[in-house]
């Protein structure tokens, strides 16, 4: 993750398209390649408030 | 034994929920067969023979897949990576800037703030149900701080320790407890805590979600002056059993760039809903939900992706299920206990998903209360 990147909004967009991945590569077998897109998402590992606003820091 | 996973059909896709991970994965209906079937200890063999029949490709191909759909999702979410538990056995400090008092309908509870670092991660959004000192409280909550942790107690209990960096999970932890007590339902009847605002008619409630800073809790507020009654802002509790969006009152935060908007429906803005921590620099505002019946808690069917956009015309869309599982599941806290983690699933399959983009506050309204009317 980019480090430079202080917008929440970014983050969260970035981080949803990062979701998205492939496994493998199948060449000219576009079914495989297809079949294989997934979407990978994880809860919140605990109850949470919102985030403080970008450079809202204590 | 098999892993728990727990497989839901949503528009076209299969979502396989992993217990050991607690991830979420979306992929193809045969890659989640193929997942069920390497779950169930099918042999490689037959698992690769069956997709090499069905998409008619070389058996060698359907084996790699097989292989790759193995250890990239398979293997990586049913092996637990071990977390250091933080424990934590010590009485709670002796001493506290202030002790303030607070009632939710019948509940009255005492929190005890180190500084005002405590106070301000709590007291403005629940100053609206503060009450003079008293004796008859069932909750006694401590909060102190010791080298950027947050440490809290309940009742001469320690609950848990919070870095700084994870202090909305601390402030979220504290509004389970409230959540907790006030329905009376411990953590396991509930399906998850949804970071939106709910909010209601007389028959049901309705969720608007959205990344922050996109306006849900502007909208809510200029929802609630317009007749909608506000369940929850911020922190909405769906319960397992009737999953029901339940009410919350902590009051909304309200953003300075809301204020021109927000004014001439809430004047008291302007002063009393403001919080100043001079040492912390700090200002904020704060607006008490409408809502006084604290046990109300609806149905809710629609769920809206909200987004103000200055100067746009209204733009309301069905949205796909699949889109707004990315856009929810990331942003909530969903209980991991697989029993719910169904109800969860079931629940969402029958939501209906939209989006919504605004400028015209009344053309919002009218949306919104044709959606909780069933006029869509």
């Amino acid at each position: 993750m980019n480090k430079d990147i202080n917008n929440n909004e970014h983050k969260e967009e970035m981080t949803r398209k990062e979701a998205l991945k492939k496994i493998g590569n199948y060449g000219k077998y576009t079914a495989l390649t297809a079949l294989g897109t997934y979407l990978i998402l994880n809860p919140k590992k605990a109850q949470a408030a919102s985030p403080e606003p970008p450079g809202g820091g204590f | 034994m098999d892993n728990v996973l727990i497989r839901e059909e949503i528009d076209g896709k299969s979502i396989i929920w992993f217990a050991t991970t607690n991830k979420y994965i979306v992929v193809e209906h045969l890659v989640a067969d193929i997942l069920i079937s390497i779950n169930h200890k099918i042999h490689f063999d037959i698992i690769s023979n069956d997709l090499s029949n069905s998409l008619n490709i070389p058996l060698k191909e359907a084996s790699n897949f097989i292989n790759d759909v193995y250890i990239n999702l398979y293997k990586k979410n049913t092996s637990k990576e071990k977390s250091a538990a933080i424990n934590f056995s010590e009485k709670p400090v002796t001493n506290y800037k202030a002790l303030k008092f607070y009632k939710i309908g019948n509940l009255i509870f005492r929190i005890d703030y180190q500084s005002d670092f405590e106070e301000y991660l709590i007291h403005p959004k629940f100053s609206h149900l503060e009450i003079p000192k008293t004796e008859n409280f069932t909750k006694h909550y401590q909060i102190y701080t010791e080298n950027e942790n947050t440490i809290l107690f309940e009742n001469q209990k320690f609950i848990g320790v919070w870095h700084r960096k994870d202090i909305h999970y601390f402030q979220g932890k504290f509004s389970m407890l409230l959540v907790q007590m006030m329905h009376q339902k411990p953590e396991d009847e509930w399906l998850g805590v949804f970071h939106a605002s709910g909010l209601a008619n007389d028959k049901k409630a309705i969720l608007l979600l959205g990344d922050s800073g996109n306006g849900k809790s502007t909208s809510l507020s200029i929802l609630q002056a317009n007749g909608l009654t506000c369940l929850a802002d911020d922190f909405v509790p769906v319960d397992t059993s009737k999953q029901h969006v339940h009410t919350f009152p902590s009051a909304i935060s309200i953003k300075r760039n809301s204020l021109p908007v927000l004014l001439p429906l809430y004047p008291e803005l302007e002063n009393t809903a403001e919080f100043h921590f001079k040492r912390l620099q700090k200002i904020v505002r704060f607006l008490p939900p409408n809502n006084s019946d604290y046990n109300l808690n609806l149905p809710c069917n629609d769920i809206v992706f909200i987004k103000y956009i200055p100067n746009s015309n209204l733009d309301f869309k069905v949205i796909s299920k699949v889109e707004a599982f990315q856009q929810l599941v990331p942003d909530s806290w969903i209980s991991s206990n697989p029993e719910n983690v169904t109800t969860f699933l079931s629940w969402f399959k029958h939501l209906n998903c939209y989006q919504l983009s605004y400028s015209n506050n009344n053309k919002m309204v009218e949306t919104i209360k044709n959606i909780l009317n069933d006029d869509i």
